[in-house]
Order: structure tokens, then sequence, then C-alpha cells
């Protein structure tokens, strides 16, 4: 069957059965392997995708439920000259990855809720990472990181603060 | 052998339709959470997937007053986000917060949790205690069934589950959701206790509704332990009688599971705390 959709900004189409799965189409047709199989039965959160903004288990969709869709894979999230995403720059600066096979997916997931909303409670942040299973940093750090880039997203939106006109400092 | 088709309906009688066409096998996809693991493990059995994610109608979330309708395809997370929805009836919003990690509420639709019928299945077991009811279409028309029922007896096929129905408990009722398990994300509940109750003037139970999950084989109301409630002045010891018969009821059960003597003390505690939190001071 031929399925169409957006990836990372760009529109494809691929001819694969009706039983593939996103995570088989985007690692195994379309090379990119970025998005990591794990457990595959939808609990590790290894293949975590955005699907119309919204973090999905790619082992748990089939390819023909995208159709139309627009999909972000970690591939899609740098800056045009291959520069870190921010996300990807915080988990370098917290020590927030050793063996690094969650991180796509821990990625995804954090910034589906940086999307939603940038002034999480870490209750709020744990509940969007709870799905992405890390067997190394014991996820302090990775927590933490969110956290900062949140502040720092923040930050960085804020507008100054403009004095109304006629008004005297 | 065909191979396996998908079609996307994009309104309930063109669901229904391919549902129905003669010789074609056909099986209803909504989140696919589910459907994706057995296609895995099982192959297809069927000879076509119906996408009912792109029907207006099974999408649509309708509060009018006391009087709410939940289409079958809405999402654990659009209901979620519907806040006055929240606000109404939070007992729905208890479950769908428990019921799964981000990336699973993103997809796992009412209808499924539902059809796929888990004994412990949060979503089903809040529905049932919310005494709500299914809208059934089929080429014979649209039917209305309790979602007991639909959970004890399936539906046949050909036949697509389209919307919850239920009255909004009252003001003064209060409700809770309360549930054992591993890691909650990854892991279904292993025992779970849907409870809404209501207090008259008096201080005497005025309505109570109780719904284990992952106790019997599907969910239901456990008519033998409210019948004790109704009527009874809330003591500080009767959630501790109430929870004994509770723990009884499902001990009796002629089963040899491992789990049943750690499930029947989960049952019995669930049962004391929940009448804590929906009848006040009780217990």
């Amino acid at each position: 069957m031929r399925v169409a959709f957006s990836l990372n900004g760009a529109p494809v189409a691929v001819d694969v059965p009706v039983t593939a799965t996103l995570l088989q189409v985007l690692r195994e047709h379309l090379g990119l392997t970025g998005t990591k199989p794990g457990c595959e039965i939808g609990e590790c959160g290894a293949c975590s995708v955005l699907v119309n903004g919204q973090v999905v288990n790619a082992c748990l969709l089939l390819a023909p439920q995208v159709g139309g869709a627009e999909v972000v894979t970690v591939e899609g999230l740098a800056g045009p000259d291959d520069d870190l995403h921010d996300l990807q720059r915080a988990f370098l600066e917290f020590g927030a990855t050793q063996c690094g096979y969650c991180v796509p997916g821990m990625i995804l997931a954090a910034e589906a809720l940086l999307r939603r909303t940038l002034s999480p409670t870490r209750d709020e942040i744990r509940d969007a990472i709870a799905g992405n299973l890390c067997r190394c940093t014991g996820y302090q750090q990775i927590i933490d990181l969110i956290e900062a880039v949140a502040q720092r997203r923040r930050a960085a939106t804020r507008q100054p603060i403009v004095a109304p006109e006629g008004a005297r400092p | 052998m065909t191979e396996l088709e998908y079609a996307r309906a994009r309104t309930i009688d063109e669901a229904v339709a391919l549902l129905n066409e003669p010789g074609v096998r056909g099986r209803v996809l909504a989140g696919g959470t589910t459907l994706a693991l057995q296609l895995r493990r099982q192959g297809p059995t069927w000879d076509r997937l119906v996408d009912i994610t792109h029907v207006p109608d099974l999408l649509a979330i309708d509060l009018a007053g006391n009087w709410l309708s939940l289409g079958a395809a809405v999402t654990l997370t659009s209901l979620l986000d519907h806040t006055a929805l929240v606000t109404a009836v939070p007992l729905l919003a208890e479950a769908c917060r428990v019921a799964g990690a981000v990336q699973i509420r993103n997809r796992a639709t009412l209808g499924g949790t539902v059809m796929n019928a888990a004994g412990c299945a949060d979503l089903a077991t809040v529905l049932v205690c919310l005494d709500a009811e299914a809208l059934l279409a089929s080429s014979h028309g649209t039917r209305r069934v309790p979602v007991a029922n639909v959970l004890a007896e399936g539906i046949p096929p050909g036949e697509l589950l389209c919307a919850f129905e239920l009255d909004v408990p009252p003001e003064p009722a209060r409700t809770a959701y309360l549930r054992v398990d591993r890691r909650r994300a990854i892991a279904g509940a292993q025992v779970s206790l849907a409870a809404i109750g209501q207090l008259d003037h008096d201080g005497r139970v005025a309505d109570i509704r109780l719904v284990p999950g992952g106790v019997f084989e599907h969910p239901r109301r456990v008519p033998e332990v409210e019948g004790m409630l109704r009527g009874q002045p809330a003591t500080e010891t009767f959630g501790v009688a109430v929870g004994q018969r509770m723990r009884e009821l499902f001990a009796d059960r002629d089963e040899d599971r491992w789990s049943l003597p750690f499930k029947a003390h989960v049952v019995a505690a669930l049962t004391e705390r929940v009448l804590r939190r929906v009848l006040g001071g009780v217990g």
C-alpha cells in the first residue's frame, strides 16, 4: 500500500505492507535509524516520535495510520547546519546520557511536553517521560535538564518590557 | 491469501458498510495500541482494517447539562484536554491519568479500552461505575446497551461501537478511582476500584456505586456490597466491614490463581480507602 505523509517537514511516500509499523518504515524503508527499536510492544518508549505534534510509540502505529500526518523524528529536530537541538545539547551538558539508547525517545517525549507548556512542574515532567525507560541514568539528570530547557525557552521568548509611550522611567 | 487491506472511513455509515461487505472479514482499527500487538503475534485474521479515527462523529465530546456523550474514538488525551469535562466528571479524568504513558494516552481510545475488555481496563471500570450506555450502529440501525453488557457479552461482528452516553453524577456525589499496580505508565492495574457515593441530610448513604477492576472477569457493579451500604449511617467502622464483604465475594470464586489471596487483601483495603473518600469520614 502507498502511504504518503510529511516527515521532518518534507513530503515522503512509501510502498509498504499494511502491517508495517511506522518504526519499520522509518528505519528500514527510509533509513532513519535515530528512532530506536526497544521492546516493540509499546512499553519502553525508545521508538517515540511526534505525530501531529503528539508523542507516540512508532512500534504501535501501522504505517497507513500516519497517511497525511506530520511525523517528526529526532533527525528533524537539529538545526539547519546540523546544530544540536537545545534538548540534545542539554543532555550532554547535564550528563544525562550514558548508553544513549533511550535518548532520542526521551528527547521527543520532552519536546512534546515543552510544546504544550514551557512551565511544567516536576510532576508533569515525570509524567511526560514515564513511558520512556532509561536503565542508566536514574532519570534525575533528565528531569533536571528538561526543567532547565523549559526555563531557557521561557527566557528566550520573554518579551522585553517596553514602557508605555509618554511614561517616564 | 489476500493481502490485508486498510480503509479509512469518513462517516459512521461508511464505516458500517466497510465492516459489513459480504465475504470480507472487517475489523475496526481505532488507536491500534492493542491491535498492532495482535498483528505482530498472530498475523492478520481479517481481510480489512477499518480506521475509524477520522470520523468526526466518533471524535465528539458533547456535554449538555447533566448529559454526556463521548465518541468511541475519543483518545484519553483529548478527554483530559477537555477542561469542562474534567471538572464535571473527575472520575473519568482520574482513570485516564493512570491509564498508561502519554504515548499510549495519545492513541488509545475510549472505545478501544472497552472493546479489548481487559478485566482490569481503567476506563471500562469507570464507565461501568458511571452506568454508561454504549451506542451501537449496524446495518440494521442503532441500539443502546449498558457498557457492562458490552463487556460481558461483546458485540456481534459488523456492529460498530459509536459512543458512550451517561448522566453526570449530581453535584453532591463524590467519586474516586484507586488502583494498585507496578510501574503505572507501562503496567495495567492489578486491582482497581471505582466508586460514586452520596450521603443524605442525615448522614446516611443515599447512593453508592462500586466497581472493582481486575477482580472479576469483567468490571461490574457489586449489588451484594452496595446493598449493605444503602440507607446506613456512615459510621467509623463500616468501611472495614464492607471491605471484608468485598474480600469474601472475591475469595469465594472457585479459581486457582496464585494472585487470589493477594488480590483479596488488596480489594478489602481499597474498599476501605475508597469509602473514606466518597462517604467522608467512613472507615
